[in-house]
Formats: structure tokens, C-alpha cells, sequence
């Protein structure tokens, strides 16, 4: 057994990346088709991520910050933290579901009461950034064109949210169709950039099989090790797609 | 039926395998050219943090999980090693369970590789779960009042790197590494009210409404998902070598192309096969 | 009142610390018995209230300056506790994070007890939910060779599983695009047919291959503007950048409303209407 804990910590690198590429192939075995493979793996990812959060959340927030303070040190007053935490959970009694909504209603409050804040910091300072001027300060005829589209996108798109008028003029009529012409233009590089997001995810994964699991798979015991998994994993694959033919005839 | 109508009904698994042959290319060749072309906004975020001062701590939040990791982890990796590089101390903090742990050992891995030790020239505080307003309101007033201790436990008037920080004026700039909208928090609690700079990382999806933050000078520079962080890997001196971000920059280039590819293909068979169809369908008789 | 202050926060050793502790726990209890006898009548008027100063610590702490408070020297006193107010609402947070959790053992633990189909997956949740909490505390806490295998244990869970399955999940979203790429992006009219182009450009300007393909052209003067990298640069920093702001202006006058109603308890829904 103690040889077995040393190989296991001596190796426990390699190991995680053969369990990651285990992982890897069983979540996208579902872009083939939906199985019992995916299924598992993503109750073990769900079991994982909530074990995780369980163990990070004590030992680097409630045990330093709360428990050690409280326990250690003398400052009693944290015990009423545990009281004020404690009311989350009255939202599963029936009866007194309500008192949750106290503490639900403290931090809303408290997010709410920023707003304030937030509309001047955030948006106050766009708002005279939009302030351009059109000439002067050295521009160019260029700057110049660049600051008048600028005006027109940002009037004509404005123009297309403001619904608490109607629509009746043909000045107004034709900003806001202007503007949803220019919010395409917006869109299109929300759309771009998301293809390229989500690429380098993918890029990211495909980079640990090809250059961290793949050249770590191909020495000595672990290619004896891949061999044979490769092998049982093809079998049960032959199996359960003649199983799934059979099933389709 | 013509070609382009049949390629209509081509499994999508056959694009799935295509995809990945098309990306694996250019990462088993593992081009070390980075990126040529270096964005203003990311040559903006270099002398942001190039000229914060030594008596100052910059401050890394890192907002991403492993989900993200293939466009945030190598943003932080180049700020990180950037910030050594010029031995100005930074204070790592994680929002993400997860993440916390990755970028401790990010830290870890490029401080050994620079010869930086913990403590002296970086502090990780470990994780930290929200509500961030609270949070980032909270440290401008007393960094220490807030984070008390670091991931270990350890109290950070007893460690070198953050014993002389008290507030935001001991902080020379923050730097927030993201995939969601959470640099507005770090804007209007922190930043803007206390006039530190601010560097963007956000993932490529978040970039494109980071724009109007820039324009307006909010922002003082930004990294755009991996591509941003080639580029700036560019600029401390990565030029040539054989990093992740500049493989994933070249595979992104082919999986772009791709994609336009399947998108132009894609419409011009729909728009045959819309072409042909009232001719195949005729009128009615009798 | 000060002495009276400065007893009760002072920190308390050994048995008194047990004695308080319990004590603030018993006084924590009654407050939470008094607020389950209140009467249905006064629980709305009762969460209002609690939402309505929560909200208003933060408007006084921005609107009002420090010059204005009667204080030697000026200061905010809402500011002053601040930090305070970030580490205590972290600690509840903290708090919550086990309602998650536990609503996941109520799913899970019936499939099991149930043995309901697919039970072996609720099964797995479990032990796997274990395994990484176990061996996370007792890498921690344990010594010798137990810490030592927990750790193995726990880079093998956390490293392996965890971090790869995690990544893969949101890679899966790569592949969609590609199908949707190919059977769902219609271009069926000229304002689709302006947002494709537009994203086509910037996708190009974005990576480098999209700087290769107009390198011909040159880099000063009139033409230089026809460059996929300038183009795509120029329509993330203007056209883009204008529309976003326009989005955030209706977004920003939104969140004001939305942050009103909900700070004076305005708001109306299935939730904000509940009898309480």
C-alpha cells in the first residue's frame, strides 16, 4: 500500500493527464452522438465542481476571514455573520420561506444602492467622450469624417431605442431604420469576435492532446497503458455501434 | 441536384473532424512567429504597466475558470511575466474557485522560471467570492482591512511585497483578466473614483463593448483574448519564441478562414437550391 | 457608552469566548424567533425596509461629501467602514454558496434512494463530490503519508478531471459554431448581408493571417485604408465603437429604473408579488 501511495505521488502528473485526456474524449463523444459515457463524466464534472467549491469556500474565505478571527482570536462578534448566513436556508421551510427574502433583500438593496454610483462613474465620462469636436485641435479632413460618422451611428441608433415616442416623423423614421443599419455594423463585431472566443477554446483543448497528452502517451509504460485502453475503448465501440444498427433495423 | 445543394446535407460530423484537422495543423507546427501587427490598445496596456512606479503594487483580478483558460490563462502568463520582468510587485486575487488555483500556479511557474519569490515579489490572496461591489469599494478604503491574509493564511502586514499597502494610494494599477462584463465594477468602485489606471483582458466575445471604455479613456489599454496576449508577448521580447498564443493566433488565422469558407459555401448552396426550387416544384395541372 | 463599546468589542479568551460565542448564537436565534412570529401584514413592509437601508448605506456614502459631515477631520464615516461592509458581506456570501450544494444532494440522493434511471450517474456525483472535498481537507489538515496521498489524490482530481472537464464543456460551444456556420448563418437580406461582411472583416483583421493577405498593398497613403487589418481596426474603434455606446446609453438609463424600483421595493412580478 505505501508503495503503491509513492508510485501514485511520484506519477500523480502523468496520471492527471491521462485523466484529462479520459475526460476530454468523453465530453465530446457526445458530438457524435448522445451516450452513457457523456452522461457520466458530467455527473462526475458536477460532483467535482460543487466538492471544489465546498473545500476552496472553507479553507481560503471562512476559515481565515470568519472561523480564525472567531475562534482564534477572540472576536466573537463574527458569530453573528453565521446568523445572518443561516437565513439563505429558510427557503426551504414552507413557513418561514419569507425570512430568506430579508437577506435576499439586503444584498439587492446594497447592489441597488450603487446604481448611483455606477451612472456617474461609468456613463458620465462616456457621455462627454462623446463630446468630439468636428475641427480644430489639428485635425485632419479625415479625423473630421471619422468624428461625423461617429455622430451620425451614435444619433441614429440612440434614435432606434427610444421608444417613449412614437416613430410619427419621417426624420425620425428614417434615423432609427439608419440605425439599425449602423447596430448590424456593431453586431457583426460582436459576431466576430465571438467566433474567435469560442475557436480558442476549442484551440485550447485540441493544443493539450496534441502537445501535452500525446507526446507524454507515447513513452515507455503509458504507451503499453494507451495501447490497451485504445483497444478496449475500440471493442466497446464496434459493440455498441452494431448494437445501435441492430436496434435502427 | 448539384454539388453545393448535396454538400447541404453533409453530416456535421464530417465538419466537426475538418475543424479539428484544420486547427491541429498550425499547433503540431508550432510556428514561433508571433503576430506582426500590435494593436494600439495593447501597446497602450504595455506602458500602463511599464510606468507604474516601484513603490506601487499592480493589482491582477482574475475573474476566469478553466472554461476560459485557453484566452485568459495566456493574458496572464505575459502580464505576469511582464510585471517581473520589470520588478514591479503585483497582488494576484481570484474570483474564480477554480481559477484560483490555476493562476497561483502560473505565478508560481514564471516566477521560478525569472528567479521571483513569493512574498517578496508577489502575493497570491486566494479566492474571493463576491459580492465584488462590496469587495472593490472596500480595498480603495484599506487594501489590508480587506484582505487580511493571503491564500496561505499568512497576514499581509507580515509579508514584504504588501506590508507597506494601505490604500489606493500605494496601488499603481489594476489589471483585470475576465470572461464576463465585470470591469465596470472595477471602473466605477475603484478606478474612476480613485483615478488608478485601469488594463482590460477580457475574452475575445467581451472585447467589442470594451471599445466605448477605451474611447473614453476609462480603459488605459486592453489584451483582445489570445491574440492580445500574442501581441504582447510581442512587445516584452517573445518574438520568437514557441508559445501557446502564437500557435493559437496562427490556428485561429485557419479557423477563421474556415469558417468564412463554410459560411460563403453555405449561403451559395441555399441560394441555389432556392433558385431551382420553384422549378423542380411546377404548377399545378387540372 | 463608550466603556459599554469598548466591553463588548473587546476580544474574549477561553471560556468567556465559548460563553459569548453561544451567547451571540442565542441572541441570533431570538431575533430569528421574533422574525418568524411576525405577522404576515408587516413581512413585505419588513423586507422592504431591510432592502431600503441596505440600498441606502451606499447612495449616502456616494451623494453626500465629507466636508458636510460634522467630523474633525472631514470624512465620509460610511466610507470609513467600507472595508468592513466587503469582508462581512463576503463571509455571508460565503454562506450561501451551500444552498447549491444542497439542493444538488436533494436531486441526487432521491435518484439513489429511489434507484431511478440513471442512478449510477447521481452515484457518481456523489462520490466524486466527496473524493475532491475529502482529499482538498485532508491535504490541509492531515500529516504524513495521508497528506501525502491526498495531495496526489487531489492534483489528480482538480488537475485532471475538474480542470479538462470544465474547459471541454465550453469547447463543445466551437463546434456549434462550425455547424451553425454552415447550415444556419442565412444571409437573407442586406442588413444580415452588412453584418456578415462586417464580422468577416474584423474575424480577418483580428488574426494574422488576415495582415498576410493584404501585405501587398501599401502601408502609407490613400490605399493603405483598403488593408484588412486598418479596416477591421477602424470598424472595431468607430462604427462599433459608436453603436456599442449608443446600446450602453439605453442599457445605462434601463439600469437606473430597474435600480430604483428595486431599492424602494417598486417592482412588480411573480417574485416581488409573492405573499409573504
Amino acid at each position: 500500500m505505501v508503495e503503491l501511495a509513492d508510485w501514485i505521488a511520484a506519477n500523480a502528473k502523468t496520471i492527471a493527464l491521462w485523466c484529462g485526456a479520459l475526460a476530454t474524449f468523453a465530453i465530446y463523444s457526445v458530438l457524435y452522438a448522445e451516450n452513457k459515457f457523456y452522461r457520466l463524466f458530467e455527473h462526475i464534472f458536477i460532483g467535482l465542481s460543487a466538492g471544489f467549491g465546498v473545500y476552496v469556500t472553507w479553507s481560503q474565505v471562512l476559515e481565515p476571514k470568519w472561523w480564525q478571527p472567531m475562534v482564534h482570536k477572540g472576536h466573537w462578534q463574527w458569530a453573528f455573520a453565521a446568523v445572518l448566513g443561516s437565513m439563505f436556508y429558510f427557503m426551504y421551510s414552507k413557513k418561514h420561506a419569507w425570512i430568506s427574502r430579508v437577506i435576499f433583500g439586503l444584498f439587492m438593496g446594497l447592489s441597488a444602492g450603487l446604481m448611483f454610483r455606477d451612472f456617474y462613474e461609468i456613463y458620465f465620462p462616456q457621455m462627454g467622450a462623446s463630446m468630439k469636436p468636428i475641427v480644430g485641435n489639428g485635425m485632419s479632413f479625415w479625423d473630421s469624417v471619422n468624428v461625423f460618422i461617429f455622430y451620425m451611428i451614435l444619433l441614429c441608433s440612440m434614435t432606434y431605442f427610444f421608444f417613449s415616442f412614437e416613430h410619427d416623423s419621417p426624420i425620425v423614421q428614417k434615423s432609427a431604420a439608419a440605425g439599425r443599419w449602423f447596430l448590424m455594423i456593431g453586431f457583426g463585431a460582436i459576431f466576430g469576435a465571438t467566433v474567435m472566443g469560442r475557436m480558442t477554446l476549442f484551440i485550447g483543448r485540441l493544443n493539450f492532446l496534441v502537445i501535452d497528452w500525446w507526446p507524454s502517451a507515447r513513452s515507455a509504460w503509458q504507451f503499453r497503458t494507451f495501447q490497451g485502453i485504445v483497444a478496449v475503448i475500440i471493442v466497446a465501440l464496434v459493440v455498441w455501434i452494431i448494437n445501435a444498427l441492430r436496434t435502427r433495423k | 441536384m448539384n454539388i453545393l445543394e448535396k454538400l447541404q446535407t453533409i453530416d456535421r460530423r464530417i465538419l466537426y473532424l475538418l475543424i479539428a484537422a484544420v486547427i491541429a495543423i498550425p499547433l503540431l507546427q508550432r510556428p514561433s512567429r508571433h503576430p506582426r501587427i500590435v494593436f494600439s490598445e495593447v501597446k497602450n496596456a504595455y506602458t500602463t504597466l511599464s510606468k507604474v512606479p516601484k513603490n506601487k503594487i499592480v493589482i491582477i483580478s482574475c475573474v476566469w475558470g478553466p472554461g476560459t483558460r485557453a484566452e485568459n490563462e495566456p493574458q496572464t502568463k505575459a502580464i505576469i511575466k511582464h510585471l517581473l520582468m520589470e520588478d514591479t510587485r503585483f497582488v494576484m486575487l481570484s474570483w474564480d474557485q477554480l481559477g484560483s488555483q490555476l493562476t497561483y500556479e502560473d505565478a508560481v511557474e514564471i516566477g521560478k522560471q525569472l528567479g521571483k519569490r513569493y512574498g517578496k515579489d508577489w502575493v497570491h490572496l486566494g479566492y474571493n467570492p463576491g459580492p465584488m461591489y462590496a469587495i472593490i469599494r472596500g480595498l480603495g478604503k484599506s487594501f489590508t482591512g480587506v484582505f487580511k491574509v493571503d491564500r496561505f493564511g499568512k497576514k499581509l502586514k507580515d509579508i514584504p511585497a504588501t506590508k507597506n499597502v494601505r490604500d489606493y494610494r500605494d496601488i499603481g494599477a489594476v489589471v483585470e483578466i475576465t470572461p464576463s462584463g465585470t470591469v465596470s465594477s472595477w471602473i466605477a468602485y475603484f478606478n474612476q473614483p480613485y483615478n488608478v489606471p485601469l488594463v482590460f483582458c477580457p475574452t475575445a466575445v467581451m472585447s467589442a463593448e470594451a471599445y466605448p471604455y477605451l474611447d473614453s479613456g476609462q480603459l488605459d489599454g486592453m489584451l483582445n483574448g489570445v491574440i492580445g496576449a500574442a501581441q504582447y508577448e510581442t512587445l516584452i521580447g517573445m518574438e520568437n519564441e514557441r508559445t501557446y498564443a502564437a500557435a493559437a493566433a496562427w490556428a485561429l488565422s485557419c479557423a477563421h478562414i474556415f469558417i468564412i469558407v463554410l459560411i460563403v459555401l453555405g449561403n451559395l448552396g441555399y441560394a441555389l437550391s432556392r433558385r431551382s426550387a420553384p422549378q423542380r416544384g411546377g404548377g399545378r395541372t387540372g | 457608552m463608550i466603556s459599554f463599546w469598548h466591553w463588548i468589542s473587546a476580544p474574549r479568551h477561553g471560556w468567556q469566548l465559548t460563553a459569548f460565542i453561544f451567547g451571540a448564537l442565542a441572541i441570533g436565534c431570538g431575533v430569528l424567533a421574533l422574525l418568524a412570529s411576525t405577522t404576515p401584514r408587516y413581512r413585505k413592509t419588513l423586507v422592504a425596509a431591510v432592502t431600503f437601508l441596505a440600498g441606502l448605506y451606499y447612495a449616502i456614502e456616494f451623494l453626500i461629501p465629507p466636508s458636510l459631515w460634522p467630523l474633525d477631520p472631514p470624512r465620509n464615516p460610511f466610507s470609513e467602514v467600507q472595508p468592513l461592509v466587503g469582508t462581512l458581506t463576503q463571509i455571508i456570501w460565503s454562506f450561501a454558496l451551500f444552498l447549491g450544494v444542497w439542493n444538488l444532494f436533494l436531486i441526487h440522493g432521491r435518484a439513489v434512494a429511489k434507484r431511478s434511471r440513471g442512478w449510477y450517474n447521481s452515484a457518481a456525483f456523489f462520490i466524486s463530490f466527496f473524493a475532491i472535498m475529502g482529499a482538498g481537507l485532508l491535504k490541509d489538515y492531515a500529516h504524513g503519508p495521508v497528506a501525502k496521498v491526498s495531495q496526489s489524490v487531489f492534483t489528480i482530481l482538480f488537475s485532471g478531471f475538474l480542470t479538462s472537464l470544465d474547459a471541454t464543456m465550453f469547447s463543445l460551444i466551437a463546434f456549434y459554431i462550425v455547424s451553425a456556420a454552415y447550415r444556419a448563418f442565412r444571409v437573407k437580406s442586406l442588413e444580415a448581408g452588412l453584418m456578415m461582411a462586417a464580422a468577416g472583416i474584423i474575424m480577418l483583421a483580428l488574426v494574422p493571417v488576415g495582415a498576410e493577405i493584404t501585405n501587398w498593398l501599401p502601408s502609407t497613403g490613400f490605399l493603405s485604408a483598403l488593408r484588412v487589418e486598418r479596416m477591421g481596426y477602424w470598424l472595431l474603434t468607430s462604427p462599433n465603437m459608436a453603436a456599442q455606446r449608443a446600446i450602453a446609453f439605453g442599457i445605462a438609463v434601463g439600469g437606473l429604473a430597474m435600480g430604483l424600483r428595486i431599492w424602494l421595493s417598486l417592482e412588480r412580478g411573480n417574485f416581488f408579488d409573492r405573499q409573504l
